[in-house]
């Protein structure tokens, strides 16, 4: 779902600072951490208080989070909060690793089929689609008798559909 | 029946062998939003713009529902649904198809009733064709074009005369409502019968009942055989409504490029194209912009409704012999409110047009029936389009009419005017009178010919105004019943000015009627 123009710029500018400091993995785990504190009921509420200062919300967010988080994760909380953007940390957390797993190659697939499949069926998808895609593989499956055979796999904006139900649509279109 | 059972099986056999059963890739996106006519998706990364997308599910008639990918945006894509919308729901799955937007074009459309995708409406069964064409396209530029020189006989004799339409032309007819629009291009298609051009009638807006009655009229006068009709009707959504002067010229653009070949065997080359009206399209254009987001300008249009309309009339054209001599004639019909053509979409039209055709309501409702005001109407083409006899014998009409219209107000005194003003007061009334005509009744134009040369020559003048038409009829029947030929001749030879013997002829024929006449 689309996330924003916000959450993306703030996300971009913490994927730059993580790839050039070779923490892609350390800043994930950080901004999630943020991103559970900062949605606590309690604690949003707090920092949408308009009769506090804004010196008063990072002191009382300090006292929580400087010692879980790096320092430049923590700056990025000073930000967020000095702007009233930390409503955005959801989209920002999403859109972080929608641009670490494009960086590494990563691609989550969300794989329907009319039986369940397999360990070995799974991983002879899954190689099937690192070749088409050109990229690793994430597998999500889902079981979906309707589509009555065969399998249907979605990455991203792609669509490969080797259903039996379209199969035989297409049967129907040419002999009409 | 003796069809065997295995010939079946063993078609139906080949058929599934041969039957491409490859998987394909395709773009997809889910919906984000969707009402009234608008869907904003979200995905659809690969698709371009105007691109055709495939929504789930059947619609209410039980045909697939298309979109049109028409704003493209960081996240989202904006896409107007062509058809039914309400079985779209939120969440539901986008397919680009890698198509872009075309309707059936061809033989098999002519004499037929279709909707603004080229579907059949008229109940008459499918049509059968094996071309289309894209709806939108560049127009053809200016080497493969040659000046107009052929005229579009319209049968109205106020046209014919004095803002003669050439094939290949653009000429706006604009009025305020009721004032007999609509009228103009009816008589025009009638008059085509038994011609060599094909017609196509877009309804863009308007009532279903009126569509049907358009049919039914054309039916009537046997005019409908030549003619294709376009029907976006009101209930129609506005996407609908938006392409449909497109998909109808697109037909258009099919006769003039490659001709058509009808049952009887001949092969037309002309077409005359009438926008019904572009003033509805406007608002349909305004209605999807609006819809999709885009910035509402002047009256509320968005910013690109010269480029809607401009597009559109380019691409009637007259193509020079290289390009096979083709030709498509446009007529848009523009509605004005209170008579204002400094209006918006008036002006615009008024701009890309080669003429406009001025109906007002004053002059209907004062008679004058086709209500046109020839001092104010243009044809930008002129004398180039219209047939040698023609221009010869309706080139003193247009100032005759300017003359008499200056000497109007006058009219009140009757009795207090010198000779010379009285004569001009006579005789401009007389052609006002004599260029008055029903409705579906176009007139050849021979006959135009004699008719126009009898009053603007004075044989007319001794008549009194009121006997004027009958005069006429009686003329025309006259020439019809007793001197066949020499109208046979007229028609016949298009560029040829009438001689001083067939002048001379003309007037005796005149005289002998007019003897008869006053008995």
């Amino acid at each position: 779902m689309p996330t924003g123009s916000a959450g993306r710029r703030y996300a971009q500018a913490v994927f730059e600072v993580a790839k050039a400091s070779n923490q892609l993995e350390q800043w994930a785990k950080d901004l999630e951490v943020i991103q559970q504190v900062l949605e606590t009921p309690e604690i949003s509420q707090r920092l949408e208080n308009p009769k506090l200062t804004r010196e008063n919300k990072v002191g009382f967010l300090s006292g929580i989070l400087k010692a879980e988080v790096s320092q430049p994760a923590f700056n990025l909380v000073t930000l967020l909060v000095n702007r009233s953007r930390q409503m955005y940390i959801g989209a920002i957390v999403t859109e972080y690793k929608q641009l670490v797993n494009q960086f590494k190659g990563i691609a989550v697939a969300e794989v329907t089929t009319a039986v369940p499949i397999d360990e070995a069926e799974e991983a002879i998808i899954r190689q099937k689609l690192s070749e088409i895609t050109g990229k690793q593989i994430i597998i999500t499956k889902k079981v979906d008798p309707s589509i009555i055979g065969g399998l249907v796999a979605r990455v991203g904006d792609t669509l490969i559909d080797g259903s039996v139900t379209s199969r035989l649509q297409t049967l129907r279109k040419t002999l009409a | 029946m003796a069809v065997r059972a295995d010939e079946i099986s063993s078609i139906i056999r080949k058929q599934l062998e041969g039957l491409d059963s490859s998987i394909k890739q395709v773009d997809v996106g889910t919906v984000v939003e969707v009402g009234d006519g608008i869907a904003r998706v979200y995905g659809l990364a690969g698709v371009k713009s105007s691109e055709l997308v495939e929504f789930p599910g059947k619609g209410p008639n039980g045909s697939d529902v298309l979109g049109m990918a028409l704003n493209l945006e960081e996240d989202t894509v904006g896409v107007i649904i062509m058809g039914p919308y309400t079985h779209i729901e939120e969440g539901s799955m986008v397919r680009s198809t890698g198509r872009i937007i075309s309707v059936p074009v061809g033989a098999a459309l002519v004499g037929r009733v279709v909707n603004a995708l080229g579907q059949p409406i008229d109940g008459k069964g499918e049509i059968k064709t094996d071309k289309t064409r894209f709806i939108e396209r560049v127009a053809p530029g200016v080497i493969t074009r040659k000046s107009v020189d052929t005229p579009v006989q319209t049968g109205i004799k106020v046209i014919d005369g004095t803002i003669p339409i050439g094939r290949g032309q653009r000429e706006l007819i604009i009025g305020d409502r009721q004032t007999g629009k609509t009228a103009i291009a009816l008589d025009t298609i009638i008059n085509q019968t038994g011609g060599d051009m094909i017609c196509i009638y877009v309804a863009i807006g308007q009532k279903q009942a009126q569509v049907a009655q358009v049919a039914g009229a054309l039916e009537k006068a046997g005019a409908l055989a030549h003619t294709i009709i376009v029907s976006a009707s009101a209930s129609d959504p506005s996407p609908l409504r938006y392409i449909a002067p497109y998909a109808g010229c697109s037909m258009g653009e099919e006769i003039m490029e490659n001709g058509v070949t009808l049952p009887d065997g001949r092969t037309i080359k002309d077409a005359v194209i009438i926008y019904d009206d572009l003033s509805k399209h406007a608002n349909a254009y305004r209605e999807v912009s609006l819809l999709l987001r885009r910035p509402a300008g002047r009256e509320a249009y968005p910013g690109d409704v010269f480029y809607l309309h401009s597009r559109l009339l380019e691409r009637a054209a007259r193509l020079n012999e290289d390009n096979g001599g083709g030709s498509l004639t446009a007529l848009p019909i523009i509605e004005t409110q209170a008579n204002d053509v400094s209006a918006y979409i008036p002006t615009n039209v008024i701009s890309i047009t080669d003429g406009q055709i001025f109906l007002e309501s004053d002059l209907f409702n004062a008679g004058i029936r086709p209500a046109v005001n020839p001092g104010i109407s243009v044809s930008r083409v002129g004398g180039a389009a219209q047939t040698a006899s023609m221009k010869q014998v309706a080139g003193g009409i247009k100032i005759a009419l300017a003359q008499y219209r200056e000497l109007a107000a006058f009219a009140q005194f009757g009795s207090d005017l010198d000779a010379a003003t009285k004569r001009q007061l006579d005789r401009g009334g007389r052609i006002t009178e004599s260029l008055k005509q029903p409705q579906y009744s176009p007139i050849p134009v021979e006959k135009q010919v004699v008719s126009l040369y009898a009053v603007n020559n004075g044989f007319a003048d001794d008549v009194p105004i009121n006997k004027v038409k009958e005069f006429e009829n009686g003329l025309l029947k006259f020439m019809d019943d007793v001197y066949p030929a020499f109208l046979a001749d007229i028609h016949n030879n298009p560029r040829k000015k009438l001689s001083n013997e067939q002048i001379d002829q003309l007037k005796k024929y005149i005289g002998e009627f007019k003897q008869g006449f006053r008995a």
